[in-house]
């Protein structure tokens, strides 16, 4: 048990809110589009050029079996540095950021588990909200594209 | 992301620094290996240099995996300077482990992840061979001692190299004059006295004997000589050996002109060590910035198109524009100029990027016992700097496969009536003004086809690039264990999936008995394409126009649907162009997409003598764009070979019609016979 309060960035997917390490986020852009590159598997949404940089991106929505949205200008894409490699993730909002005693997170409950099918690691409570710490390596494993 | 914002803004400048020392460091013990038994002065002199401003830079960084390291080195060269000015060949190995060491640290550094310390066993092999006796040939230095020649001839030249080395750390040499007589040997001073009286407080280097005339003062026809090398000072010296003062002499000695000297830094690395205006004047860049720059330069392209066909639009209305045209011309040279450069400052020679592969063949002589030399010959070929990036850890895992499976050991080699030694060679040749051939020859044993196919349970192949196939099935290995050397790192599926991905190709020629080579083909530059804009269902493609041969209009009375009986499948429509008879498949279909129904042209692509006919919406243009190959696993798909930006932002996708036809070729072929 830890005392250290690790900085967080917070994002909305859906109504539910997550969390990822600010040492694990390179930058946050704001969505303008993206190239959809044919067979990806469907929650790869494209390439996207943030900075002078061509990435892949996921939408997360889409990961999570959500159904899609009209964009909105709220929309972000959060690029994370995942061993190496620059992956952006598309999420609905991401205004805040939190920190979060490293000791202060538990296990999912069984409820979010079965849901969010296992791409959530840990959760804590931020204030009054419970908030999802996100398992990049889940999300982002690699499946045959399946169109 | 979690150091301190000071450091951060000095890591850049450090490791540009670092990799310049780091490549002399490599470079000079690359020579040194080349030449064993010549003098190195120039060589040790820069180790000296760049290990010691490595040193101090890491020190100031922090950094102390490679403080240590570069210290260890630092002392070793130094140690071996001193002695002979030549590096003994088992120097040779510990200096190059550690330069790998200190390589690995700052490519950890510069990736963000912990620097480990120096490794214990390492430091410790560095450590033995700087306090070695030193051996090898007679040391270069001849030390002019101020003696009388009877007893200066008589040193070994073992004693005058301690004198040597007692002189630089500061001690003094003596001679002690010793006459022995009745008188003295009554009070106790004997010449065994005297060694004893100067033992606990110098090092006799000699005593000499001599014999002298029979004198009053020396009734017995003999003295002694002792040279002695202390710390003392004569009065004191003499005391001790309760020796009359006037016998003590200090000798002086003089250093021959022509022994180099040691240019020693005062401390460690000074703030000057990052000034860069001294520099010499090489920039160091990141090659995102180049591929940038020649973005922007596309843009302006872009913009210069649309200014030409303004300007054809009014002159067909009748204006003149013949100097407005002018103007136009006169800017495309100075463009074109810059585009060559900015192209040309990607590139980098490949001798230097292939300069760490002999020390890394010698470093596998220790872990595999066979004796193996290695040749680089590429002459000034260059290469793009993303190309070469991509390619060497290739070179090197065919390397150390030719080392690790080709080369025999020793017996073997000999029975086969080899040199002991044997010899792999990298050679480079221009194959088209393109692409670049680089080929590893090796003088092994060759492949055993036979037992190759029987671990991948698969039947004998019949030619080389069967047996290829094979070698590069992924998670193929042809040893039961992989083997301490080529089982890092990548296998021979990636080295294919990487020249493909290049728009290169690997070719495999073996010699049973005789050794093998491998030939990899890689483009020259990957980067700027000349490729046709399209769109297909309301996207926007390019494609290289290298596979295009011909763009059509899709008449629907030149497309003929021959009759399929049921279980045969899609129905496939023909073209007839000009007296042939073409597959034609819609482009959207072929990438997986559906097919739009609006696709009245069509691009007539070739490869390896299929043809192939893709019906597209409309043509947008010609441009030169940059390719960026799609590099993460996610969306690499096939048929896809990068993204280039065409001035608006978004990445516009490049396709490879090649492959793809190559894949609906599989598909079709037995159905459509010319």
């Amino acid at each position: 048990m830890s005392a250290v309060d690790v900085l967080h960035v917070v994002f909305k997917v859906g109504e539910t809110d997550y969390v990822l390490p600010a040492s694990t986020v390179l930058e946050m852009e704001s969505f303008s589009g993206v190239t959809h590159v044919p067979g990806t598997a469907t929650h790869v949404a494209g390439l996207v050029h943030i900075r002078g940089r061509v990435i892949p991106l996921v939408d997360l929505r889409a990961r999570f079996g959500l159904g899609p949205v009209e964009r909105s200008l709220d929309q972000r894409v959060v690029v994370v540095d995942h061993h190496g490699r620059r992956i952006g993730l598309l999420v609905d909002a991401a205004r805040e950021v939190a920190k979060i005693e490293q000791g202060a997170f538990d296990r999912p409950p069984d409820i979010v588990v079965e849901r969010a099918a296992g791409f959530v690691k840990a959760v804590a409570r931020v204030g009054p909200r419970l908030v999802m710490l996100l398992d990049c390596e889940r999300v982002l494993a690699q499946e045959q594209g399946d169109g | 992301m979690t150091q301190s914002v000071d450091v951060q803004e000095f890591l850049q400048g450090f490791l540009g620094e670092a990799d310049e020392h780091l490549g002399r460091i490599t470079g000079n013990l690359a020579a040194i290996e080349r030449e064993p038994s010549h003098a190195h002065g120039r060589e040790l002199g820069e180790l000296l240099r760049s290990l010691h401003t490595l040193k101090g830079l890491a020190g100031m960084m922090g950094i102390d995996g490679i403080v240590d390291l570069a210290h260890a080195m630092e002392t070793l060269v130094r140690a071996a300077e001193r002695s002979h000015g030549r590096l003994p060949p088992r120097a040779l190995d510990p200096l190059v482990e550690g330069a790998g060491a200190i390589t690995q640290r700052i490519r950890a550094l510069a990736d963000g992840l912990a620097v480990p310390p120096a490794p214990e066993p390492l430091l410790a092999a560095l450590e033995r061979a700087a306090d070695a006796p030193s051996e090898g040939p007679e040391p270069r230095r001849a030390l002019q001692l101020d003696l009388d020649p009877s007893i200066a001839d008589k040193l070994t030249a073992s004693e005058r190299e301690e004198i040597g080395r007692a002189l630089e750390h500061g001690d003094a040499v003596v001679l002690v004059e010793f006459v022995p007589t009745p008188a003295k040997a009554e009070a106790g001073t004997t010449i065994t006295t005297v060694r004893a009286g100067i033992a606990p407080h110098g090092r006799i280097v000699r005593v000499l004997p001599r014999s002298r005339p029979r004198t009053e003062d020396a009734p017995g026809g003999l003295d002694f000589a002792l040279v002695v090398v202390t710390r003392l000072s004569v009065a004191e010296l003499a005391a001790a050996a309760r020796v009359d003062p006037s016998d003590v002499r200090r000798i002086g000695a003089t250093e021959p002109v022509d022994t180099p000297a040691l240019v020693e830094s005062v401390g460690p690395a000074d703030e000057g060590a990052f000034d860069r205006a001294s520099r010499k004047g090489v920039v160091r860049m990141d090659v995102a910035k180049l591929d940038a720059a020649l973005e922007h330069l596309s843009a302006i392209a872009l913009g210069r198109a649309r200014l030409r066909e303004e300007v054809q639009r009014l002159a067909a209305d009748g204006l003149d524009l013949r100097r407005l045209r002018a103007m136009l011309d006169d800017e495309a040279r100075p463009l074109r100029r810059m585009r060559e450069t900015l192209l040309g400052l990607r590139m980098v020679p490949l001798r230097e990027v292939l300069e760490p592969l002999p020390l890394i063949v010698r470093g596998l002589r220790n872990t595999t016992g066979k004796h193996v030399r290695l040749s680089v010959d590429v002459g000034t070929a260059e290469l793009d700097k993303t190309v070469a990036e991509r390619v060497f850890p290739a070179l090197v895992h065919i390397v150390r496969n030719a080392v690790d499976h080709g080369i025999e050991s020793p017996d073997v080699r000999a029975s086969r009536g080899k040199p002991p030694e044997g010899h792999v060679r990298v050679e480079a040749s221009s194959s088209s003004a393109a692409t670049l051939d680089i080929t590893i020859v090796d003088d092994g044993g060759g492949v055993d086809a036979a037992a190759v196919a029987r671990r991948a349970g698969k039947p004998v192949p019949s030619d080389d690039a069967g047996l290829l196939d094979i070698l590069t099935t992924p998670g193929f290995s042809s040893r039961d264990e992989t083997t301490t050397t080529s089982g890092r790192g990548i296998g021979l599926d990636i080295v294919r999936q990487t020249m493909d991905a290049l728009g290169g190709a690997l070719e495999l020629e073996n010699r049973p008995g005789q050794g093998t080579t491998m030939r990899l083909r890689a483009p020259l530059t990957v980067a700027i394409v000349d490729a046709f804009a399209f769109e297909a269902g309301r996207e926007r493609y390019l494609a290289p126009i290298g596979v295009v041969d011909a763009i059509v209009e899709v008449e629907p009375s030149a497309v003929v649907r021959p009759p399929r009986g049921p279980g045969e499948g899609q129905p496939i429509e023909l073209l007839h162009v000009r007296g042939d008879v073409i597959p034609l498949v819609s482009l959207r279909r072929a990438l997986g997409l559906a097919p739009t129904g609006d696709e009245p042209k069509a691009m007539i692509v070739r490869r390896a003598g299929h043809r192939f006919a893709f019906t597209i919406e409309r043509m947008l243009g010609r441009h030169e764009v940059l390719v960026r190959p799609l590099g993460d696993p996610l969306v690499r798909v096939p048929g896809v070979a990068g993204s280039a930006d065409l001035g608006d932002g978004r990445p516009t996708l490049v396709l490879d019609l090649a492959g793809l036809t190559g894949r609906l070729v599989e598909r079709t072929s037995a159905e459509v016979q010319p």
